[in-house]
């Protein structure tokens, strides 16, 4: 437990991670991956029932995360599709659903939903793993990444929505598979053969959704973007932070991404 | 494989070829070495074994897993999994003309590179590799390689090949797309091909093992399950399959895939390695981290549980094939329960488990004992000497020849024994005996009965009484009864010079009592005349001379003695014996009576010596005949008969009884008869030889 200290902000609630795992049913005609595979089952859904989520992506998986107050509504929305399991002490056991629908918000008069300003830096990304016992041969490399960079200063008075380059750094651990999101200057200081990204090298570039610190409370912020993002079947990593979220789309593909957006947002106004 | 513990594999097809990788391939020729010196760049594995290092591969230094090439192949071809996904063939040699040259070198990268847990090659088509790798959020994790593939790489995929083999200029083809894609989402931990059908893939995926048919991929078998680590197919029953997770190995079987068959006892530490021995059925090995012993499960003689409840049993055993912690050991492909070790620092070491030894001993003295897959027979050796025989082989063997089941002419039980033993001889022939003889008293007395029947019934009791139960008793009862009614006779030897008198003394008891003895046959008939045909017919000369003269026969003795000099197989010495008789005379103080009573004992023969005892002797007084051991007992007892008179007799034959009784000796049969005496006779002859055969079908007469 970190001791709670004057610089740390925490959010108020508990949230509880889900993923979706392959049944090993034959891969559905699409070749996206990522939020934009889960977009219409899960994300849409959830939306519509206002529950507010977080996405996770890693190198390995997609998580989601949803409040645990929220977590009957959440199993009654996906229950129609989807077969779902508890994991107790590594055993995977079923969930049922009960009709009950006690304590559901009542639907709110629907109301439109904010459309947050994107942001699309120039940054080029890549998306890496490491294997785990390489790790201490680049953790001072990467204490020094996360610790010690300097961010340019900003410039007085310059608007912050035109920054041409965002710095972005994730590392994640979980369950002892490692997965780094970093910008392709970084990845130059690291030694190569121990990064371990796709083999084509892809890279990826990034949307920054949210002018303003987002908040936790408000819903259907990944689904405006996955929605159109699914429509036009490209992936996406998608992650949320504390303050925005990101998407990560390939590189081929920003193009064609902020012209949807741009769309969406000059027919939302 | 963590990436500082060295792990063995064993050549498939090379007997004495073996690999130790960590962070190069290093290949070791085994050899037996039983010389103590050790040859230059030799290391010792065990005190027969050495291993030579033929070569070193440094090619691959992020290698994760390895799997060798099926077929055979002087090169050594294998197929290394690194850390990046990447799965390259390589070989150990450095033939450069070998078939598989265009393979070496040859590179199979995934989509998006992460760690290669496992490698494994079909067993049956050697084109098919299976790696199996960690889970990647767009990406299978389990992908089949065909290495002869010389698939053209897509344009698209041509710029990254450029970029790959920038690096590398001597790099075979680079091939980037698998012939299967399985597993999506899912981290690939275990690999196995199941031996009963090319195309069926055992996988340990992170939650549970999956059975991947690569004829239809769209379907697979899968059970939730931890153990999902090492899977290992039971080379002999291909139904068989051990995994594990930490410290627990789980059996399964195939058939019946929804939980284990089976769970072994978990260890405290995680497990490493668990690996079926190849050469013997149903033997498990397991090797634990940080362990100097290796646990062996033998499964070979479980029963099949019945009902869900039972378990099969395992026997459980640990060896330790070194002192040091083991870091790996392979199982050697054809040498039974032997292998080879691995320490952390790479010392090496060649064990062999030994097998338990299990004994069986045979009914008959022969032993059996089996030891792995050596069966060996014991037998006793040595000379059959007959008396020295167990009686336990005795029996048996006399069981063999039916003895005992010859309940008709009863005295032919003793030659089904060998005719060997004397006093069997004796036993079967008083039996005999007394059964003819009852049958003759019984016949008699139920005809005088019918005969009677008219007459009054005071009349039955003056009839004799029925000798038949008589003859049961013995010749004890019989001279017991006797008493009163003996008639003296004074008889003189025919054929002698001069009239002697010997007193002979005469009963129908007595008489009874001889023909029990043999002499006589049935009847009144005093006649020795047959038994003494009977004697010459079986060359015992000896003994019918002696009967002969005891009939106070000189003449017949000597003609006899004569007879058996001349015979084939007749001792010429009976012919001076018969000169020494024919000098008899009945002076007491003669000279032939000295020298004969001193003597005789020099004689070997002792019917020879009770004759001269005989003649020798004053009458009344016939120890020296009486007391003669190695005659048989019955001759004694008729000559007892003949010539003691009541008190002596009973005397003699009360003595000779208990002496029969305490010895155990069979031939007293003959005085007690089949009564308590006769009992507690066979009692003391049982202790003392352990015979129940002979007393069991003796007390069943």
């Amino acid at each position: 437990e970190l001791p709670p200290s004057e610089f740390m902000q925490v959010a108020d609630s508990t949230w509880l991670v889900l993923s979706v795992v392959s049944n090993g049913r034959a891969p559905s005609g699409s070749q996206a991956t990522g939020v934009t595979k889960i977009a219409r089952s899960v994300i849409a859904p959830l939306a519509e029932h206002h529950v507010s989520v977080l996405m996770l992506s890693t190198y390995q998986t997609d998580f989601i995360l949803v409040r645990e107050r929220d977590l009957p509504v959440v199993i009654h929305t996906l229950a129609g599709e989807f077969d779902i399991y508890k994991e107790e002490s590594g055993e995977c056991v079923p969930v049922t659903c009960d009709d009950a629908s006690n304590g559901f918000l009542k639907d709110k008069p629907a109301t439109s939903p904010t459309l947050h300003p994107v942001q699309s830096p120039q940054t080029r990304f890549c998306i890496l793993t490491v294997a785990p016992d390489t790790l201490p041969a680049i953790a001072t490399m990467l204490i020094d990444v996360l610790f010690y960079s300097h961010s340019p200063p900003r410039e007085a008075g310059a608007s912050s929505q035109d920054l041409d380059s965002i710095t972005f750094f994730a590392f994640s651990l979980i369950e002892g598979y490692i997965s780094i999101v970093m910008d392709a200057e970084t990845q130059k200081r690291f030694p190569s053969d121990l990064l371990l990204t796709s083999s084509t090298g892809e890279l990826w570039r990034m949307v920054r959704i949210g002018g303003q610190p987002l908040g936790f409370d408000e819903c259907g912020i990944v689904a405006q973007i996955a929605e159109p993002l699914a429509a036009a079947d490209i992936s996406a990593y998608y992650i949320s932070t504390f303050n925005f979220d990101h998407a990560l789309v390939p590189e081929e593909g920003i193009a064609e991404v902020i012209q949807l957006l741009q769309q969406r947002q000059d027919s939302g106004r | 494989m963590s990436g500082s513990k060295p792990d063995i594999l064993w050549a498939p097809h090379h007997v004495d070829r073996f690999v130790v990788c960590d962070s190069e391939l290093s290949l070791y020729h085994i050899d037996s070495a039983v010389s103590s010196e050790l040859k230059a760049g030799s290391l010792r594995l065990s005190e027969e074994t050495t291993a030579t290092l033929l070569s070193i591969n440094s090619d691959t230094p992020y290698m994760k897993c390895v799997a060798w090439y099926p077929k055979y192949d002087p090169e050594c071809l294998l197929a290394v999994g690194q850390a990046n996904g990447r799965v390259v063939l390589t070989s150990l040699g450095q033939d450069h003309n070998s078939k598989c040259k265009d393979l070496i070198g040859k590179e199979f990268v995934p989509k998006h590179a992460r760690q290669c847990n496992t490698l494994a090659w079909n067993p049956l088509d050697s084109n098919w590799l299976a790696a199996g790798l960690d889970k990647h959020r767009a990406d299978f994790s389990v992908l089949i390689w065909d290495i002869s593939s010389k698939y053209a790489p897509e344009t698209a995929v041509a710029a990254e090949k450029v970029r790959l083999s920038a690096g590398d200029p001597e790099a075979g083809l680079v091939v980037t797309k698998p012939l299967y894609e399985l597993g999506q989402n899912d981290a690939c931990l275990s690999l196995c091909w199941l031996p009963r059908d090319q195309k069926l893939l055992l996988a340990g995926m992170h939650r549970n093992l999956a059975i991947f048919d690569l004829r239809n991929t769209s379907q697979k078998i899968f059970v939730n399950t931890k153990a999902v680590q090492g899977v290992t197919v039971d080379p002999y029953f291909h139904d068989r399959v051990a995994s594990f997770y930490e410290g627990q190995v789980a059996i399964w079987d195939l058939r019946k895939f929804e939980k284990p068959v089976l769970t072994l006892t978990e260890q405290p530490k995680p497990l490493t390695k668990v690996a079926w021995c190849p050469t013997r059925t149903g033997l498990l090995a397991t090797l634990t981290r940080d362990s100097n012993i290796i646990r062996l499960y033998d499964m070979q003689h479980t029963p099949t549980p019945i009902g869900d409840e039972t378990e099969p049993t395992i026997i459980e055993r640990s060896v330790q094939p070194c002192e040091n912690y083991i870091a790996s050991f392979a199982w050697h492909p054809t040498s039974q329960n032997r292998m080879v070790v691995v320490t952390p620092n790479r010392t090496m070491s060649d064990f062999t488990v030994f097998e338990r030894i299990s004994l069986a001993w045979s009914p008959v003295t022969s032993l059996m004992w089996a030891c792995g897959r050596h069966l060996y027979e014991c037998t006793e050796e040595g000379k059959a000497n007959s008396l020295e025989k167990d009686i336990a082989t005795k029996m048996r063997l006399r069981a063999l020849s039916r003895y005992g089941l010859d309940t008709e002419q009863v005295w032919r039980n003793h030659l089904l024994a060998g005719n060997e033993d004397p006093q069997l001889k004796s036993l079967w022939y008083t039996l005999h005996y007394i059964l003819c003889l009852t049958a003759i008293y019984s016949l008699n007395f139920l005809y005088m009965k019918i005969l009677m029947k008219q007459y009054t019934e005071d009349m039955d009791q003056k009839l004799t009484g029925n000798k038949g139960p008589l003859v049961y008793a013995g010749i004890k009862s019989i001279v017991k009864s006797s008493l009163g009614t003996t008639e003296n006779l004074r008889h003189s030897r025919s054929g002698s010079d001069r009239q002697a008198d010997i007193i002979q003394y005469l009963s129908e008891e007595r008489s009874l009592a001889l023909q029990l003895c043999g002499w006589i046959k049935k009847g009144t008939d005093l006649d020795v005349e047959p038994f003494l045909n009977s004697l010459e017919q079986e060359g015992d000369w000896e003994r019918a001379a002696a009967v002969a003269l005891f009939n106070l026969d000189i003449r017949r003795a000597i003609q006899i003695l004569n007879k058996g000099a001349s015979s084939g197989k007749g001792d010429l010495n009976l012919n001076v014996v018969a000169m020494a008789l024919s000098g008899y005379t009945d002076e007491k103080n003669s000279l032939w009576r000295e020298m004969c009573s001193t003597l005789r004992l020099q004689l070997n023969n002792p019917y020879l010596c009770a004759m001269f005892a005989f003649l020798t002797s004053e009458s009344g007084s016939y120890d020296g005949v009486l007391y003669e051991n190695n005659v048989a007992v019955r001759d004694r007892v008729a000559f007892a008969c003949k010539f003691l008179n009541d008190a002596q007799l009973n005397r003699f034959i009360e003595k000779l009884t208990n002496e029969m009784k305490d010895a155990g000796n069979l031939e007293g049969i003959l005085l007690t008869g089949l009564t308590k005496d006769g009992v507690d006779l066979m009692e003391s002859y049982v202790d003392r030889t352990g015979d129940v055969q002979t007393a069991s079908y003796c007390m069943l007469q």
